[in-house]
């Protein structure tokens, strides 16, 4: 019997190699048109997935085995393009209404109501929070800010182009212009990339910053600002926006993180992943097996990279080894998980030739 | 005596401590155990074959990949490709040029379709064997998996054995110890009790040993058993180590196909390269998607030419069939008697018409095939998702092997099958299981239509048929209907006579990030509609000449998820004229995509 054991381990080690981390494809739920975010709730009825369905201006609302409970349609008019979650309620961003909806996600979903509608006069993208102030991006050229409890802007400040991303720390709203670069001119629209505004919403401090400047990251004392233009990712110092250093990145870098001392991005026009490590900007190049990724997101001790081109989500293993190549049928936006569930809106749905979205839920 | 006792006392010991089992095990107890055993023994023996026939299975497909692999890889092969394309390409120029007359076309294109399925043949054989291999990394994936929990299985079965033999052993090495203990004891007793003070008791200490003898000399025989057992679970690993060497034939298979599949990379490089050094200015890719596309882009456009052919006549030509007569016809045409004569002035005796003579009807085609009109008859809408979903093959692609000469669509079962232009009906049969129920009608001026897989058929041949005649009624399968229109026996894309022919556009490609947009921008994906761009499905054009919201037909994408089919959702500064931008996810395929290629309206909204 002294060989069993011997045995025993043996075939454990096979099977541990051959049916490691199986995914499988679970129910696939339609959705709206364009879906785009997928937001964790929790509150004192339990915990809940909330996805904007951007072409719809409708939330879907989703228990943690990602069965829906509820869609909040009352916000149809107003062209929703954003929503940040913040102390029990979800905060809207009206493009179409120039209103900033508010909804209280307190109780279950199906109580959840409106509890307020704040006009702005402008075409909303974005926004972010600091201390019951909303510092607002705006199509129409504009940062604006919201004070929540007096439901008044107190400060609107005109932008030279229109910015797309707004990062705040304790004190500060960082917003980076997109725009400043003209791709038909080739030209400057400013030399402007980078402004800093107090949470009073005056201007504080701004920088020339490169071509196209797109997600803005904070980490410690240093700004991280991707340039899509010119294909990098430039560190700044916070204090006084002094460019520490500039690493080169590749097509199209989208959506970077900040995970274990370095910034993970996906390289969309690479089939590329990268790391840029924190201390030393080093940066490791990771080679997919599925074309145009779009988002890298960390659980646990793997790495999921949605791909937009092949439809596929792809799952590393810590030292960037696929060990997981899944067909979604679809335009791969976001991810979350739920205990051994994980589920992917796609922003279409190529499994049923449909032009709608869909949340495929996918069983680890 | 004393000696013989102890004798009786070590014996079993030694047995004992030499590895048999426990003289305390009843009988019953332990052949219920050896029954349990050998059932799961024989559970594992099953296992064991079960994985046998798995492994026979999956050498079986490994020579069959040997065999694959062993085929020339001449998939779409390029000069053949090449040479071809240039051909396709100087037809295309002649019939942009209307330098092939109707008298001429229909031997080029005899030439040419016979040119082209010998190629495609070939190539859509490799297809198939490509499938084929697909299909065995499928099997093999399923085997791999199905495998993987049979060894889980045998594991779990290993482990449950092995668990229950080692709790026997540890059991029986308790209760030995305790046995041995009392055996120590019970001599003990035996010593100090001198046998010439013999009683009762000594005599009872006696029968206890011998007893103890006997259940010795029962496990001796239980032992042989134990043993036997011993040397079959023994055998039983060996078998099942065996196993796990063999699962390096599954290695060693997936290697084969790695190795397979790095060829294919390597002879797709070498394609690449050949195309790189041709070509250097411009890399273009000659996919067998790319070929089978510009396939039904030119026999679109030969349909087309024959379309065209149908001239804008005042009448429809008839040829008399045995059996017509001046009434049927002109009812079969909703015309009256008289107005027969009057355009057939030379027709001298009405009673004394034959087979084969002409006979002008005063009709205008023109009128008769109203686009508008024509797809009510097959019970299609021109929606883009319901002609996605109704659109089985299309016309020129090669789902079945061969290039097919009509159009397969699944339409409402039981949707009742009319005939949209008049005509005689010269087939009404099953004619084989391709074509199933089938109905062939005759409307003059060399054109004829066809209409296959019906549900049922209501006509007969011989009948006259006048627009809207119900000729057959559709069945409940998936593709119900197949439509094909011959026109001087060349078939026409069934589009041209549903569909409006744009002619000629410069199709390219675009993506979502071509003016750098970022995901994060409420204009990402946007169109100019105010729609979200969508794979297979937007398309930009100069909004003058194509309105927002139209949906055209390209066949040149025909074998695309769409079939084809897009809608003008969008516009781009570039795209003015006879210009026509599609939207791909697909930043490769956008920059190296510029095509001349056939363009139809289906809907205006």
């Amino acid at each position: 019997m002294k060989r069993s054991p011997i045995l025993f381990f043996l075939f454990v080690g096979i099977i541990s190699v051959t049916a490691s981390g199986t995914i499988t494809l679970g129910q696939r739920y339609p959705l709206g048109i364009m879906p785009s975010a997928l937001i964790k709730v929790e509150n004192s009825s339990g915990t809940y997935f909330v996805t904007l369905v951007k072409g719809d201006s409708e939330l879907v609302v989703f228990d943690t085995s990602f069965r829906p409970i509820t869609i909040f349609d009352s916000m149809r008019n107003d062209g929703i393009n954003d929503l940040i979650y913040r102390d029990g309620k979800l905060y809207c961003f009206g493009f179409y209404s120039g209103r900033v909806i508010v909804v209280d996600v307190s109780g279950h979903p199906s109580k959840w109501k409106k509890s307020d509608e704040i006009p702005t006069s402008s075409r909303l993208i974005t926004g972010s929070f600091i201390d019951g102030k909303v510092g607002m991006l705006t199509n129409d050229f504009e940062f604006l800010l919201l004070d929540i409890s007096k439901r008044e802007i107190i400060k609107r400040q005109e932008l030279p182009v229109i910015a797309l991303s707004i990062a705040e720390d304790s004190e500060f709203f960082f917003v980076s212009l997109f725009h400043n670069y003209n791709l038909l001119t080739s030209s400057h629209e400013t030399e402007k990339g980078l402004l800093v505004f107090d949470e009073w919403g005056n201007l504080i401090k701004e920088a020339d910053i490169g071509k196209r400047p797109s997600y803005i990251l904070l980490g410690g004392e240093k700004i991280f600002l991707v340039s899509y233009v010119e294909e990098n990712l430039k560190i700044l110092s916070k204090s006084d926006l002094a460019e520490i250093t500039t690493v080169q990145l590749g097509k199209y870098p989208n959506f970077p993180v900040i995970h274990n001392g370095k910034i993970w991005i996906a390289l969309t026009g690479e089939d590329q992943i990268m790391t840029v490590d924190l201390e030393t900007y080093r940066t490791q190049e990771f080679d997919l097996m599925g074309r145009g990724p779009i988002k890298v997101v960390h659980n646990g001790d793997r790495i999921y990279v949605l791909e937009t081109i092949t439809g596929t989500l792809e799952v590393l293993d810590s030292r960037g080894n696929t060990i997981e190549y899944v067909e979604l049928d679809g335009y791969p936006v976001d991810i979350v998980f739920s205990g051994k569930e994980v589920a992917v809106l796609l922003q279409e749905d190529w499994q049923t030739g449909k032009n709608t979205g869909a949340l495929q839920v996918i069983r680890n | 005596m004393r000696k013989v006792a102890l004798l009786f006392l070590l014996v079993p010991v030694f047995l004992l401590f030499t590895g048999c089992s426990s003289p305390f095990i009843t009988r019953d107890d332990f052949i219920a155990r050896m029954d349990s055993i050998e059932q799961k023994i024989d559970s594992l023996a099953l296992g064991q074959r079960k994985i046998a026939q798995l492994e026979d299975a999956v050498q079986e497909l490994a020579f069959r990949i040997n065999f694959v692999q062993a085929i020339e890889p001449t998939y779409a092969g390029y000069e053949e490709l090449e040479a071809l394309r240039a051909e396709l390409q100087i037809i295309k120029n002649m019939l942009a040029e209307s330098v092939i007359d109707s008298a001429s076309s229909a031997a080029i294109v005899k030439t040419l379709y016979d040119k082209i399925d010998g190629v495609l043949t070939g190539s859509v054989e490799n297809d198939i064997i490509t499938r084929e291999i697909d299909d065995l990394n499928r099997k093999v994936q399923a085997l791999e998996s199905l495998n993987s929990s049979r060894y889980s299985e045998l594991v779990q079965r290993i482990s449950e054995v092995g668990s229950y033999d080692s709790s026997i052993d540890e059991a029986k090495y308790e209760e030995l110890l305790q046995r041995i203990e009392e055996i120590k004891n019970t001599e003990t007793i035996v010593v100090q009790q001198k046998p010439e003070n013999a009683d009762d008791r000594y005599d009872e200490l006696l029968q206890k040993i011998e007893e103890l003898s006997a259940r010795t000399d029962t496990s001796l025989v239980d032992s042989a058993k134990y043993d036997s057992l011993a040397r079959r679970l023994a055998e039983l690993e060996q078998t099942v180590g065996s196993s796990v060497i063999d699962a390096e034939v599954f290695n060693e298979f997936v290697s084969r196909i790695e190795e397979m599949d790095s060829r294919t990379r390597e002879l797709a490089s070498n394609l690449e390269a050949i195309e790189q050094q041709e070509e250097p200015e411009q890399r273009e890719f000659v996919t067998m998607a790319t070929f089978l596309g510009e396939i039904s882009d030119i026999r679109s456009r030969l349909g087309a030419a024959a379309y065209e052919t149908i001239e804008p006549t005042s009448y429809v030509s008839y040829i008399v069939k045995s059996g017509d007569n001046l009434w049927s016809i002109a009812q079969a045409y909703g015309v009256t008697v008289e107005q027969l004569k009057a355009v057939n002035k030379d027709v001298k005796n009405w009673d004394l018409i034959y087979r084969g003579d002409e006979i002008k009807i005063p009709l205008s085609l023109d009128n008769l095939m109203a686009k508008a009109s024509v797809a009510t008859h097959f019970g299609l809408n021109l929606g883009v998702d319901f002609l996605v979903d109704s659109i089985e093959s299309n016309f020129g692609s090669y789902d079945y092997g061969y290039a097919n000469p009509g159009m397969d669509l699944t339409v409402p079962p039981g949707s009742r099958i009319t005939a949209f232009l008049p005509g005689k009906v010269i087939l009404s049969e099953r004619v084989n299981d391709l074509y199933g129920e089938m109905v062939v009608v005759d409307h003059g001026n060399n054109i004829k239509t066809v209409y296959a897989r019906l549900g049922s058929r209501t006509v007969v041949k011989g009948d006259f048929v006048r627009v809207g005649d119900t000729i057959g009624s559709a069945s409940d399968a998936k593709g119900n209907l197949h439509f094909e229109f011959w026109k001087a026996d060349v078939p026409v894309n069934p589009a041209d006579i549903i569909f409006e022919n744009l002619g000629t556009f410069e199709v390219t490609m675009y993506t979502e990030w071509d003016d750098a947009k970022n995901p994060t921008s409420p204009s990402f994906k946007m169109t100019a509609s105010g729609d979200f761009v969508k794979g297979y499905r937007t398309v930009a054009a100069d909004p003058s000449l194509i309105p927002l919201g139209s949906i055209v037909y390209i066949p040149f994408f025909s074998s695309s998820p769409n079939k084809g089919f897009f809608v003008v959702e969008d516009t781009g500064s570039s795209i003015r004229g006879n210009k026509i931008d599609v939207y791909t996810h697909d930043f490769d395929i956008a920059s190296n995509f510029k095509e001349d290629l056939l363009v139809y309206v289906v809907k205006k909204p």
